[in-house]
């Protein structure tokens, strides 16, 4: 799966990566990231995808809900629970919390 | 028996059982490593050796021994990894039967652990600190699980162990039940002995050519026949090291596995078909660059029908790692055979034949000529020693002849003797004889080993030149990434899910889209909701249905006209015509939706008039 990795232009340009990795990365990055994912894996258009609807409405299976936490993973640089999606269902829930975890890592 | 293997190692004596097995190594080879875990699947956890393995095995048995008797069922709660291998020969150094089971995630699964719970009668659960503290509120709301004796044996002290004493096991002991995947509400548990075990290891050894040097790495869960049996039974059997990580690990960066086989320098692993696709669509050109596949000798596929354009993809994307085709292994076979039916020889290239597809679902085998409507299909191996296979008629249940589509039926030592307390099951899956047909003309003078009793297998297929080909389910089962699903659960999910569809008429099945099988539902909607009918709401509720009570993604969906699915007489659901009038696009549709527009069915009966008319004008062709 192609991924844009938005980040990589601006942290190479910050002291600590760490820091500007996650300043660059804004709620509203989080989660244009995961829509696009989404949109992408499920052949639809990204603004069908409501942020507030839970992720198993649009049809995505566990295995492919497993799969968006690795690739998730790759991009954020951030260790990631593959079962994450059980816990925040939602494109919201799941950006928000991303948002805190990755303050409470920094 | 006796396992010749390397000189470098001392060959076992005497082993009739795995515990003959485990106990033997462990005093042949202690410090030898047996078992090795990887935390996420990356970082090396821990490390068992055979001397370790035997006196966990031992403490978990003796504890055990202290409040059961042998033969009492003990259920294995586990997540993939080392405790559950110590618990699982625990359980078999007690003469008790293990009865590894799914943990339960959520909600999900609970039911059917309830099952499990019920048909076995067990009273005890080994389990893990760590899944107790994570799964305790959900079973203290569930009386049937509460009421069990939970036991974590990551807390048991490694020198109880002294207190056991060895029991008595023959190869005809029941060493473990494997649950089948069976319809929800009533899972079947297969009944497996240590003879079966030894047969059927002895089998994938010769077959997979394995010895003392060899190295295994598994990611397939253990509470699956292909994961306990080929991923860690096999390797004891065969004195080798395996090297194991979780399924989730897997699943969330398939690359795990193929660095891990180019690290450990492994030489089998393998899995299921959607695994080889996984790394297909996911491993990137950078990861390729730091891979070495050389090592790899035997890399299986089974458990689902296994796609000669993903064994031509992942060969060719992984040659640049040293990755050869012919290491490529497809075998075929089940829970009910303990685990191989058939299988190939490791050297060489897997058999592929291309058929008519459209003589293919009328259960006929004719060689495809031109390219147009081929359907490629790749051979599961030959029949193995000491083991019969025929093709049968399922109606008749005479012999198919060759090159005919029947039903597998297998027998031989590998084969269970049936389902735990299931007797009228087993009678029907376990103990099918063929009809005599040797008064038949063209039989007459023919040689056959015996009229029975043959285990059905329920998969159809044929027998080519001594090679097995699958075709496919006798029965309705949906088949996806190695899981059987049932139609039957899936559509009651589904009619449960808005009130806008019809009891009791609809149907779910799969079908083949870029080389994946997908799930397809078509439903009736109830006459008074025709008119105003919120298809979005319907079909985002059959989706979220699907998805939370199956793991499965609904490809499409498709509404139809009250009265209009095909039934038969007596009133059941004819899935087989359903799929066929989907794909010929002649269901009367109401509306319909699809991960694909593509595949709408109004898109579908476009594509079917094309078809339709391109015949017409090629039958012109010919005739003149």
């Amino acid at each position: 799966m192609e991924t844009q990795n938005l980040t990589l232009a601006e942290s190479s340009k910050a002291d600590t990566k760490g820091n500007a990795l996650h300043d660059s990365l804004t709620e509203a990055k989080i989660q244009a990231w995961i829509i696009s994912y989404i949109a992408k894996l499920l052949e639809i258009d990204p603004d069908e995808i409501d942020v507030t609807v839970p992720f198993d409405r649009y049809g995505l299976d566990s295995s492919a809900a497993v799969g968006l936490t690795g690739d998730l993973e790759d991009w954020l640089g951030h260790e990631l629970d593959a079962t994450m999606l059980y816990d925040y269902p939602t494109v919201e829930a799941l950006t928000q919390h991303l948002v805190e975890e990755l303050k409470a890592k920094v | 028996m006796t396992i010749y293997s390397d000189c470098l190692q001392k060959p076992l004596h005497n082993t009739s059982t795995l515990v003959d097995i485990l106990r033997q190594r462990a005093q042949n080879q202690p410090d030898q490593i047996a078992f090795r875990f990887l935390q996420n699947g990356e970082t090396e956890s821990l490390q068992l050796t055979y001397q370790e393995m035997d006196q966990k095995a031992r403490a978990i048995a003796a504890s055990l021994q202290s409040f059961l008797s042998p033969g009492e069922r003990v259920l294995l709660l586990y997540p993939s990894g080392l405790e559950f291998i110590a618990a699982f020969f625990g359980c078999l150094y007690a003469a008790t039967v293990a009865v590894p089971a799914y943990l339960p995630k959520r909600n999900q699964y609970i039911q059917r652990l309830q099952a499990i719970v019920g048909d076995t009668k067990t009273n005890v659960v080994l389990t893990t600190t760590s899944v107790i503290a994570k799964i305790e509120s959900q079973v203290a709301k569930n009386p049937d699980l509460a009421s069990l004796n939970w036991l974590a044996t990551d807390d048991i002290a490694t020198n109880a162990a002294q207190a056991w004493h060895e029991p008595v096991v023959h190869e005809s002991t029941l060493a473990f039940l494997q649950y089948t995947s069976g319809s929800t509400g009533r899972p079947k548990g297969v009944m497996i002995t240590h003879g079966n075990l030894m047969h059927n290891s002895s089998l994938i050894h010769r077959c997979f050519e394995h010895t003392p040097k060899s190295h295994g790495v598994i990611w397939l869960p253990p509470y699956h026949d292909m994961g306990l049996i080929g991923g860690i039974i096999q390797p004891l059997y065969g004195g080798f090291p395996v090297t194991l990580m979780s399924q989730l690990d897997f699943l969330q960066k398939p690359f795990r596995w193929l660095q891990a086989i180019s690290h450990y320098k492994a030489t089998t692993s393998g899995g299921p078909n959607f695994a080889y696709d996984l790394c297909i669509q996911k491993v990137t050109p950078e990861q390729r660059s730091c891979l070495d596949l050389s090592t790899w000798q035997v890399a299986f596929t089974g458990a689902e029908p296994i796609r000669a354009k993903t064994i031509e993809q992942f060969a060719e994307m992984f040659e640049c790692c040293g990755f050869r085709k012919e290491a490529f292994y497809p075998c075929y076979g089940m829970a009910e055979t303990t685990l191989m039916i058939s299988g190939g020889l490791t050297a060489s290239l897997p058999i592929v034949q291309k058929l008519k597809r459209f003589a293919l679902e009328q259960n006929r085998v004719v060689t495809a000529r031109n390219e147009e409507d081929v359907f490629t299909i790749v051979g599961c191996g030959q029949n193995l020693p000491d083991q019969q296979i025929v093709i049968v008629d399922p109606e008749s249940f005479k012999e198919c002849r060759s090159n005919e589509i029947g039903e597998i039926w297998v027998s031989g030592p590998s084969v269970a003797d049936g389902y735990w307390n299931r007797p009228l099951e087993t009678k029907q899956t376990f103990q099918a004889y063929l009809a005599d047909d040797s008064d038949d003309d063209n039989n007459v003078g023919k040689v056959r080993q015996s009229l029975g009793p043959f285990l059905r297998t329920g998969d159809l297929g044929f027998l080519q030149n001594g090679e097995l080909f699958i075709t496919g389910r006798l029965k309705d089962v949906i088949i996806i990434r190695g899981q059987n699903y049932y139609p039957q659960d899936i559509e009651l999910s589904v009619e449960k899910s808005h009130p806008a569809l019809r009891p009791g008429c609809g149907a779910a099945f799969s079908i083949e889209m870029d080389g994946l099988e997908r799930l397809v539902i078509v439903h009736e909607v109830e006459r008074s909701y025709l008119r105003n009918l919120n298809v979005n709401e319907v079909v985002g509720n059959i989706r979220q249905a699907v998805a939370k009570q199956h793991e499965l993604q609904v490809y499409a969906t498709v509404l139809v006209k009250t009265g209009s699915i095909p039934k038969t007489s007596s009133g059941k659901i004819q899935r087989h015509t359903c799929r066929f009038e989907f794909l010929a696009g002649r269901l009367n549709v109401v509306e319909d939706w699809s991960e694909n527009p593509k595949n709408k069915a109004k898109f579908m009966h476009l594509q079917a008039e094309i078809k339709s008319l391109l015949e017409k004008l090629q039958t012109c062709k010919q005739a003149n």
